[in-house]
């Protein structure tokens, strides 16, 4: 099968079908190796047993700003090719990666009440991290207030599209400006820099976290797929009674 | 260098990374029950919309090489 064949909504839920329960499965085996080593990953020797918030921490922004870079892609889909899955994968996206989102700035709130003496402060990476919550939200909002689905797309797809330049800005405010946030730890040119003993353990969480990720947004991009059906199902009758 | 140990201490600040890690699941329990809650809401919903013997325009477009474009399409 090509990949292209994916692209008919039929073919996609049966692929998605067969693909789901592995998924599953992959998910639920990197997770069984992924909590051990975190909660028994030895402790920073400056913050202590704190630093087993990393493990969650990471990647829900990860996977916060990887869910926005996809619903991206999904609207260059949708403007460009206007092609119907494009916009499925989009509105997807989106409740998971507000829900990772929020998972970042619960735990990094939580994190930084010990090592920083406050819960949160307007830094430059928490406010822009923050604000991407807040277009989530925005853009969650936006398919729901249209009832055409296509126009619902194309308004959350340039929405998604303008918002798509705090991206960068999130990955870099801790370079360019002065914040309380610890720079850049792995991600970097020089290399992680953080030591091999939490770094694997952080490898795996974000291996296992990246798994659910995809995996729920399978499950939801068949949800949404199913509700258009039962949407256009719902209309052909109200044109039948209506005699059109 | 990371401290080495055997035996799981959270210390002082046991509340905090207890708190984020229950936020977490709770966050993650969540999402997975919605996504599963509402697919069989909606698997319930289309079956009984075709045993109904509602149709779709696209249904027997289905099987073809078409590429629908159109969210009525689906």
């Amino acid at each position: 099968m090509r990949l292209i064949d994916l692209a008919n909504p039929s073919r996609f839920l049966a692929f998605s079908g067969r693909l789901l329960p592995w998924l599953v499965g992959a998910t639920v085996i990197a997770f069984a190796i992924g909590l051990p080593q975190a909660w028994f990953a030895p402790d920073d020797y400056q913050q202590g047993a704190t630093v087993k918030i990393m493990f969650i921490h990471v990647p829900g922004a990860w996977l916060g700003l990887f869910g926005w870079a996809l619903m991206s892609a999904a609207a260059l889909g949708t403007l460009v090719w206007r092609h119907p899955l494009a916009d499925v994968a989009g509105k997807a996206a989106a409740p998971i990666g507000a829900a990772f989102t929020l998972m970042c700035l619960l735990t990094g709130s939580l994190w930084g009440r010990p090592m920083w003496g406050t819960y949160w402060v307007w830094d430059a990476r928490l406010s822009s991290v923050l604000v991407l919550l807040l277009m989530y939200l925005a853009v969650i909002a936006l398919w729901r207030t249209m009832d055409d689905p296509s126009r619902a797309a194309r308004a959350a797809a340039i929405f998604t599209l303008v918002g798509a330049i705090n991206i960068p800005i999130i990955k870099f405010s801790v370079d360019w400006w002065n914040t309380l946030h610890q720079g850049t730890s792995v991600l970097r040119l020089g290399g992680p820099r953080i030591h091999v003993s939490l770094l694997i353990p952080l490898i795996a969480m974000l291996v296992a976290f990246t798994l659910l990720f995809i995996t729920l947004h399978v499950a939801a991009m068949r949800n949404e797929i199913m509700r258009r059906r039962i949407r256009t199902m719902l209309m052909m009758q109200a044109d039948a009674a209506a005699g059109r | 260098m990371p401290r080495q140990d055997d035996n799981v201490e959270l210390g002082p600040y046991a509340a905090s990374i207890v708190s984020a890690y229950a936020a977490a699941v709770a966050i993650v329990a969540g999402l997975i029950l919605w996504v599963v809650l509402d697919g069989r809401r909606l698997q319930r919903m289309l079956e009984q919309a075709e045993h109904k013997g509602w149709t779709r325009r696209s249904a027997r477009e289905d099987e073809g090489e078409r590429c629908e474009r159109t969210g009525k399409n689906f």
